[in-house]
């Protein structure tokens, strides 16, 4: 018997699963388009053309690769500890895309206003470490474990210093809720008066996401292929879904803790028609995706045990520096957001 | 105690600097222990000691008992920082002939390394914050997180020395057992919490004292019991005391001087500090008084006063009774429970002690014994016993610090093993348990060789038995003389009976220590240690027996020596002029009692 | 509801701790003490105190877990040495039950315990009736729980509204001041002894 109690929670779960595929699909797309992008602006910057055959212009070239990859051949070693060796590319994706939960587009427009936003987006990004350790050892190589464990220090390093430095954004902004943080910028953009911690940000970002100058695990020429090595098709699928994912989640989140989000100044909202905050916030992710690549293209990689050391013996300092400089500024002149 | 604390944060930073030798690290540390103990005694003249002050907002709570403990255990700190070993330079050539390894003429004599003393001063700065913050404490969050201080720096302390095997085997027993323990006493506290929703201890006590739930009292009561348990399990007592033997004697005998001494005190004062703030202890005076008070109202003013008043008044100091105050059966159960602890501590403790052949687990299985006395002080409610549990605990300590320091002594004497590593001396051997004395066969016929050493060990083995006119004998006959006062006869003739069959097992080391060493020597030759130092040994022990008097083997530090002595001195004459530590520690107990 | 699932995670973290201890494979031991720390957060974020919660999933599983799992990847244990161990255990078992029901039993005289405020179990027993509560009836007000707070507008007892963050800050600083300082000591002593414990002192 059908009653009022059963049609609200079926409605109330199909709206929501409703909203989760608004905002996912769009996030899949993106990650697909972001190969190509990639791989057009490498081809730029090398001079040189990238794949134009596929569609015009090679925009459909994610497309026939996503095909290819799905009818190749699955091979899982024989030894490897099967369980794991399918939950580890699966979690390292779930979590690259539940960050996107609540990344607000709009005054307020989130899957989930979280107040805690920030302590979530960072225990995601603890959390997509294990995926990257599981893959390696459960593979049973030795340079998948090698390159498994590799990433997972680097990993874990850096995402020290980007603690810090996202700490010191909460600092100023008094909240750890994103809308908020959107908001207080209102008045100057936090890259202003935090840009040497931008550039550590930066940095720490550029490591925990295993791109160049930081990528020695997934060098194809070093260690085959890093952690994924054993990993074949459409698991090899989750994985690249998952980097580029981190990619543009990460980028999004530099728009939105040092620059503004959603916000323009002197940008009128009108909410009748289209919000042109989220596509102001599309604007500034597709900006620092563009970084990405750029720095791919232009810098050399740096080797293991340099990594580590520039972290933990000169990165290090520098945000514990500021982590004390910051709040002294701010109680010294009073400033302190509460 | 906080200005330690600062001291120490610049301590920590001088240890990244290499120009500091061990030698004089261990030395600084045990001065800044020296002069902690000299301002907390500072500390006694201020007036509003007393029953006790909070402070850090009621977190901490010092008294006269804490103020006192703080000095022993400064001062004990800093005397056992003492007895790390130093070499002269003019000494080493002579065992370093005899050794397997061959010295070149020009080796730098300079770099005579004492393995670990940096660290060991460190981390034993540490662990002395975290007793030291332990019995001040006032809330069960202090209380858990200064045993954990001091617990942690234990731990390190007994694994610090990694190249002997056994020694981090032992270390890390000691960790699990420990880590498992403390889950414990954080279980006890949190069941307090649950049911009390407070954590200071003296707020329990006020909503203790106000209400009459049975819930409260029932989980109080099992909130009290673990918590116990936890600090019994950490002190080695029977039944919990399984791990000891095997930590103490695994572990290099510097490390097990720390082990045995420091964790014990605080560990008991604390228990002392949290029965009387929590009222287990004490007002057994202001009860008779309370009740003589309302005969003389029932007396004076039956007149004014009407029937249902006083059966409140009635009422009221019936739940002031210390029993009854955290239910009818905690301050029951507690008691029990100690006493039960007891028994067994004492009985294990001497009846397992007669079979050990090695010498620190004989050591251990006294300590045992000793800590079946402490509790017996302890679960005993009257001035008299906590008069004597404090003199107990200042007399085991010295006593215990004596021996362990004249076996080191002779450790450092008997054997000359000055290994070369990395073209550096290092004092204690390779491993840092290969001076160590393990068995008791070991130490034969050393009252010929070396007697001033061997009389104070002989002195220090008797005041531990209870001998008279030693030290240890008033220790004992105080605290039995305090439970006969209190009517618990059966625990003192059991303490009777131990003590005389725990003589027997102290004789046997003084028996052995006197015997001819003629006879011996050939077991000594071939009970041999290590087989790649057989020769070595015998020819040095022939050069130590030989050339005794111009003594080629290792000194021990002057001031090692001088503390040997005066310790020993101190067991001897102490009843020549017993009244300053009586004294103190009778109106320390009082103080206890009559606020 | 909230009940429900509170005790489903609570049984959760007590199941995943027993097959800590019992499994085999160290690693699938590490992944069981994941899944305990994960479920422990749940619970706490279903309590009202998400900032907890979150911060056990960065701390615990985080970094300290991970640390486990380096470790233990690194050891190269081999799995038969291991075998070989546990089979010397389970001729304990009875004793380890029999002393572990009387620890029970110990416990839950003094601690009242009944059955039925166990939501999990009683929502088992009573699932006819849950499910005619949740098909049947015609009101909304089960449904969706509103919890009722205090909230008195007089200007005498509003203090401040505190989020999370500034309850805890507010009495950790000022009160609780020495716990901090004591427990950086603790971490200090904690950062200090694996460099001794593991230092190697070259000339």
């Amino acid at each position: 018997m059908i009653n009022n109690n059963l049609i609200l929670i079926i409605l109330n779960t199909l709206i929501s699963l409703i909203d989760v595929l608004l905002v996912l699909l769009p996030v899949l797309l993106s990650v697909a388009f972001m190969t190509i992008i990639e791989r057009k602006q490498l081809a730029a910057h090398q001079r040189r053309v990238g794949p134009n055959t596929v569609g015009y212009y090679g925009i459909l070239q994610p497309f026939s690769d996503a095909l290819k990859l799905i009818l190749k051949e699955t091979v899982i070693p024989s030894q490897s500890n099967k369980i794991l060796f399918y939950l580890a590319p699966v979690s390292t994706l779930i979590f690259s895309l539940l960050g996107w939960g609540i990344i607000p587009f709009g005054q307020g427009l989130t899957l989930f206003d979280f107040s805690l936003g920030i302590l979530y987006t960072l225990a995601l990004s603890s959390l997509g470490v294990y995926g990257v350790l599981f893959a390696g050892w459960s593979a049973n190589s030795k340079y998948a474990f090698l390159g498994s464990l590799r990433s997972t220090a680097a990993m874990i390093s850096y995402e020290l210093i980007l603690s810090s430095a996202i700490l010191i954004v909460i600092l100023l902004a008094g909240s750890f809720n994103f809308t908020t943080i959107i908001e207080s910028q209102e008045a100057i953009w936090f890259v202003v008066p935090l840009l040497p911690v931008f550039i550590f940000y930066f940095i720490s970002i550029l490591a925990e996401t295993s791109r160049t100058p930081f990528d020695l695990q997934e060098a194809e020429s070093e260690l085959v292929a890093g952690f994924f090595t054993e990993h074949s098709s459409i698991i090899f699928v989750f994985f690249f879904l998952a980097e580029y994912s981190s990619i543009v989640l990460f980028s999004c989140i530099t728009a939105i803790l040092f620059f503004g989000g959603y916000n323009m100044p002197e940008l009128f909202v009108n909410n009748t028609f289209i919000s042109l905050q989220a596509v102001v916030l599309g604007l500034k992710t597709c900006v620092f995706c563009f970084m990405f690549v750029w720095f791919r293209a232009t810098l050399p990689r740096l080797r293991y045990d340099q990594l580590i050391e520039f972290c933990w013996l000169n990165l290090l300092p520098v945000a514990v520096a500021f982590i004390i400089l910051v709040p002294c500024i701010l109680v010294a002149f009073d400033i302190a957001p509460y | 105690m906080s200005f330690l604390s600062l001291l120490i944060y610049v301590v920590a930073k001088a240890l990244h600097s290499k120009n500091i030798s061990p030698v004089s690290f261990a030395r600084i540390v045990s001065i800044v222990f020296i002069y902690a103990g000299v301002l907390s005694s500072n500390a006694f003249f201020v007036q509003t000691i007393g029953q006790g002050i909070g402070i850090y907002s009621g977190l901490f709570e010092v008294s006269s008992i804490s103020l006192f403990i703080d000095i022993l255990i400064f001062f004990i700190g800093g005397l056992i920082l003492v007895s790390w070993p130093s070499i002269s330079k003019t000494q080493l050539l002579y065992p370093v002939k005899n050794n397997l390894l061959s010295l070149q003429k020009n080796t730098d004599l300079h770099t005579v390394k004492l393995n670990n003393a940096g660290e060991y001063s460190l981390i034993v700065l540490f662990s002395t914050i975290g007793a030291s913050l332990l019995i001040s404490s006032g809330d069960l969050i202090s209380m858990y997180l200064s045993i954990e201080l001091q617990s942690f720096g234990v731990y390190i302390l007994s694994s610090i020395f990694r190249d002997s095997e056994s020694s981090t085997f032992a270390g890390l027993k000691y960790f699990l057992l420990g880590g498992l323990s403390s889950c414990i006493i954080l279980l006890g506290s949190v069941i307090l919490y649950s049911y009390t929703g407070l954590t200071n201890f003296e707020s329990i006590y006020s909503l203790v004292a106000i209400s009459d739930g049975e819930l409260v009292s029932h989980g109080l009561s099992l909130g009290f019991i673990l918590i116990i348990l936890g600090f019994l399990f950490k002190i080695g007592a029977a039944p919990l005391h399984n791990w000891s033997p095997d930590v103490y004697e695994d572990t290099p005998t510097i490390v097990t001087i720390w082990l045995t001494i420091m964790p014990k005190i605080s560990i008991i004062i604390f228990l002392l500090e949290l029965f009387s703030q929590i009222d287990i202890i004490g007002n057994n005076v202001s009860m008779v008084e309370q009740i003589v008070f309302l005969d003389t109202i029932k007396e004076t003013s039956s007149i004014f006063i009407s029937f249902s008043d006083l059966k409140e008044i009635v009422s009221l100091t019936n739940n002031l009774n210390p029993e009854k105050l955290i239910g009818e059966n905690t301050g029951y159960i507690v008691k029990n429970l100690l006493l039960i602890s007891s028994l067994l501590s004492l009985i294990i403790g001497t009846i397992v002690g007669l079979a050990q052949t090695k010498l620190k687990r004989l050591l251990t299985y006294s300590t045992i014994s000793h800590v079946g006395f402490i509790l017996l002080a302890l679960a005993i409610n009257s001035e008299q016993s906590i008069d004597s549990l404090i003199f107990y605990i200042v007399q085991y300590t010295i006593t215990n610090l004596n021996t362990f320091l004249i076996i080191l002594g002779f450790g450092y004497i008997l054997k000359n093993i000055i290994l070369i590593k990395n073209s550096e001396f290092l004092a204690l051997g390779e491993t840092g348990t290969e001076r160590d004395i393990k068995e008791i066969k070991e130490l034969t016929g050393q009252f010929f060789s070396n007697p001033l050493l061997s009389i104070s060990l002989t002195i220090c083995l008797f005041s531990m038995a209870g001998i008279p006119p030693l030290m240890g004998f008033f220790g004992k006959q105080f605290v039995l003389y305090s439970a006969i006062q209190s009517g618990y006869y059966f625990m003192s003739i059991v303490g009777i009976i131990v003590s005389v069959i725990s003589a027997s097992y102290y004789l046997k080391i003084i028996k052995v220590l006197h015997s001819s060493k003629v006879e011996e020597e050939t077991n000594s030759k071939k009970s041999g240690i290590c087989d790649s130092f057989n020769h070595s040994i015998a020819s040095l022990e022939q050069l130590a027996t030989e050339g005794q008097s111009q003594s080629a083997a290792t000194k021990i530090t002057n001031f090692h020596s001088f503390l040997i002595s005066g310790l020993t001195l101190s067991i001897l004459i102490f009843i020549l002029k017993p009244s300053i530590l009586l004294n103190s520690t009778q109106l320390l107990s009082l103080s206890l009692f009559c606020y | 509801m909230k009940n429900l699932f509170i005790d489903i995670l609570a049984f959760g973290a007590l199941l995943s701790s027993v097959l800590v201890i019992t499994s085999k494979n160290p690693v699938i031991a590490v992944i069981f003490l994941i899944s305990v720390f994960i479920n422990a957060a749940g619970y706490l974020i279903l309590l009202g105190i998400g900032f907890i919660g979150i911060s056990y999933i960065i701390l615990y599983v985080g970094a300290i877990a991970v640390l486990f799992l380096f470790v233990i990847m690194l050891l190269n244990i081999r799995l038969s040495d291991l075998l070989e161990a546990g089979s010397q255990y389970t001729k304990n078992i009875p004793l380890a039950i029999a002393i572990g029901l009387l620890f029970i039993y110990e416990i839950f005289t003094i601690i009242p315990f009944r059955i039925h405020d166990v939501s999990l179990i009683s929502s088992l027993l009573n699932l006819i009736t849950n499910l005619n509560e949740l098909f049947l009836t015609s009101d909304i007000s089960t449904l969706n729980v509103v919890y009722n707070t205090i909230n008195p507008i007089l200007a005498d007892s509003t203090f401040t509204n505190f989020t999370q963050i500034q309850a805890l800050g507010q009495s950790l600083y000022t009160f609780g001041a020495f716990w901090l300082i004591i427990t950086s000591v603790i971490l200090l002593l904690a950062m200090v002894a694996p460099i001794f414990i593991t230092h190697k002192s070259n000339k």
